[in-house]
């Protein structure tokens, strides 16, 4: 594999896992085929409330195995798959996996704790695989509970257990939902929903309403600006890290040369003199504690020296 | 109304005043916290010290046999981890109303501008550390760090929680709650007397 230099990367095909989530009638599904090269995945009839005009190409499918097979089929004709309902996709698993892993039933015929296990692992599976080929859009439901005397949670629809883990593959999560008529998408976890900031994108967006005959195209611009923030993330970062290398460098050589409490304030000068980046500094000084712990070394408050302990 | 002398300042100290106000013995847990008493540790404490030793021996090249029953997410985080400073002691000065507090705080991990700390939680939920005083607090001793992440592990899957500092709010406004409350209930004093900077 060639080793890319940083200022050289490129993020235009990188592949973006995104979590869209809002209550019912906040148009997940019409926001979601605003993405670049959509294939929905129609677990839950939602194209059919999507207006004619922004309807896109979509699987319905029966099960679990007829899903892959259309995601497979979809390879280099699409550039994102919506999982319209993520909620909906776990239920066609948990019938997957009663069907294929004995683990996964219990005698009574319902559904196992070791079968959480099993579509938790082919959830995580099934993600990494399709970000190879694919942006990855999950869309969920919502309900409102009670939040102690915090007020409303919204809450994703999927079963209990899996709730935490389908955001861990997720690059950008987002609770959608309709304020004084407008509709927003809120980036940063709150006390009301979660969500997941990252590269840059944060806080609350606005979604414009789609008038008669304007593209419907938010996500395509947000992805864009997503590998955008990335690209010049990677340049701004680059000559940092190399510095930072250095400098890691540097204080490891220092470091193996402190051989006995003469030589620790030295090193720590040559440590603090030396071209700092990113967290090098603070770093290097936990090597060099290191160091004078693994020699026995301590400071002696009365000596205003380092000695060997007793 | 606040020492002229500096006053120590931690993490934990802050949750567990931040957890008095959520159940019924977290009063008593904060009051035994502020007097400086050490808490028997929890088997969950224990469970969470023995995890983090795991990691942590992996780390430092250690093996883990392929049975073991956190093989897979030991090696998934130490991949993620591996050549992190562990244990970093920091310490930094703020001043906040006048005083000033001497925040300390042991971070788990910290790599390329980058802070990890490690949790081992068995009922682990989504967004659990929204609220910590962690990640406000060591981003504040690390101000060259972009992010502040929470590596979990429940034994069975890895879980994070990552923080990028812009989404961060300022620890000293939780400190200046917190000063305030120990004003109120008449436990000022007793903050100074235990966690003055002189007192070790």
């Amino acid at each position: 594999m060639p080793i890319v230099k940083p200022e050289n990367m490129n993020f235009s095909d990188k592949n973006l896992i995104m979590i869209v989530s809002g209550l019912p009638g906040t148009g997940k599904t019409t926001l979601a085929l605003s993405a670049p090269g959509v294939l929905l995945i129609d677990t839950d009839e939602g194209l059919a409330r999507v207006n004619p005009a922004h309807r896109k190409d979509a699987s319905v499918c029966k099960t679990y195995e007829e899903i892959l097979a259309d995601i497979k089929a979809a390879e280099g004709q699409y550039q994102t798959i919506v999982i319209d309902t993520c909620g909906a996709l776990i239920e066609y698993m948990k019938d997957w996996a009663m069907r294929t892993d004995p683990k996964a039933s219990k005698n009574n015929g319902g559904f196992s704790l070791q079968g959480y296990g099993v579509i938790k692992q082919e959830f995580l599976r099934l993600s990494a695989e399709l970000r190879k080929k694919f942006n990855v859009i999950f869309l969920f439901h919502e309900n409102m509970t009670k939040n102690g005397d915090e007020g409303t949670f919204y809450e994703l629809v999927v079963e209990g257990s899996t709730r935490t883990l389908v955001y861990q593959p997720a690059d950008l999560a987002a609770h959608l939902f309709i304020m004084n008529g407008k509709r927003y998408l809120g980036f940063t976890p709150t006390e009301q929903y979660s969500a997941k900031s990252a590269y840059g994108i944060k806080g609350l967006m606005e979604v414009p309403e789609l008038k008669d005959g304007e593209p419907n195209e938010f996500l395509t611009k947000l992805f864009a600006k997503v590998r955008e923030n990335l690209a010049a993330e990677s340049k701004s970062l680059a000559p940092q890290k190399e510095l930072y290398n250095i400098a890691l460098l540097e204080a490891k050589r220092i470091c193996n040369e402190v051989n006995g409490p003469e030589d620790v304030e030295e090193a720590a000068k040559a440590i603090k003199a030396m071209t700092h980046a990113l967290t090098s500094e603070k770093e290097s000084m936990a090597m060099l504690k290191a160091r004078v712990s693994e020699l026995g070394i301590c400071w002696d408050k009365a000596k205003k020296a380092y000695v060997y302990k007793e | 109304m606040y020492t002229k002398s500096k006053v120590r300042i931690t993490q934990s100290l802050l949750s567990a005043w931040e957890y008095s106000f959520k159940t019924d013995e977290g009063y008593d847990d904060f009051i035994r916290a502020l007097n400086r008493e050490k808490k028997q540790p929890t088997k969950q404490m224990l469970d969470g010290i023995r995890f983090e030793n795991c990691l942590n021996g992996v780390l430092k090249g250690e093996e883990i046999p392929k049975n073991h029953e956190w093989y897979p997410v030991i090696t998934e985080m130490a991949k993620e981890l591996w050549g992190a400073q562990q244990q970093v002691t920091l310490f930094s000065e703020c001043e906040v109303d006048g005083q000033v507090f001497l925040l300390h705080g042991v971070l788990d991990y910290l790599k390329a501008g980058r802070i990890w700390d490690c949790k081992f939680s068995s009922r682990y939920h989504l967004n659990k550390y929204l609220n910590s005083d962690q990640h406000p607090m060591y981003l504040r001793l690390v101000p060259e760090a972009r992010d502040f992440t929470y590596i979990i592990s429940d034994g069975k899957f890895v879980y994070r929680e990552r923080y990028p500092r812009e989404i961060v709010p300022p620890i000293e406004t939780n400190i200046k709650y917190f000063a305030q409350y120990l004003h109120q209930h008449g436990l000022w004093k007793t903050y100074c007397e235990k966690w003055s900077v002189n007192n070790g």
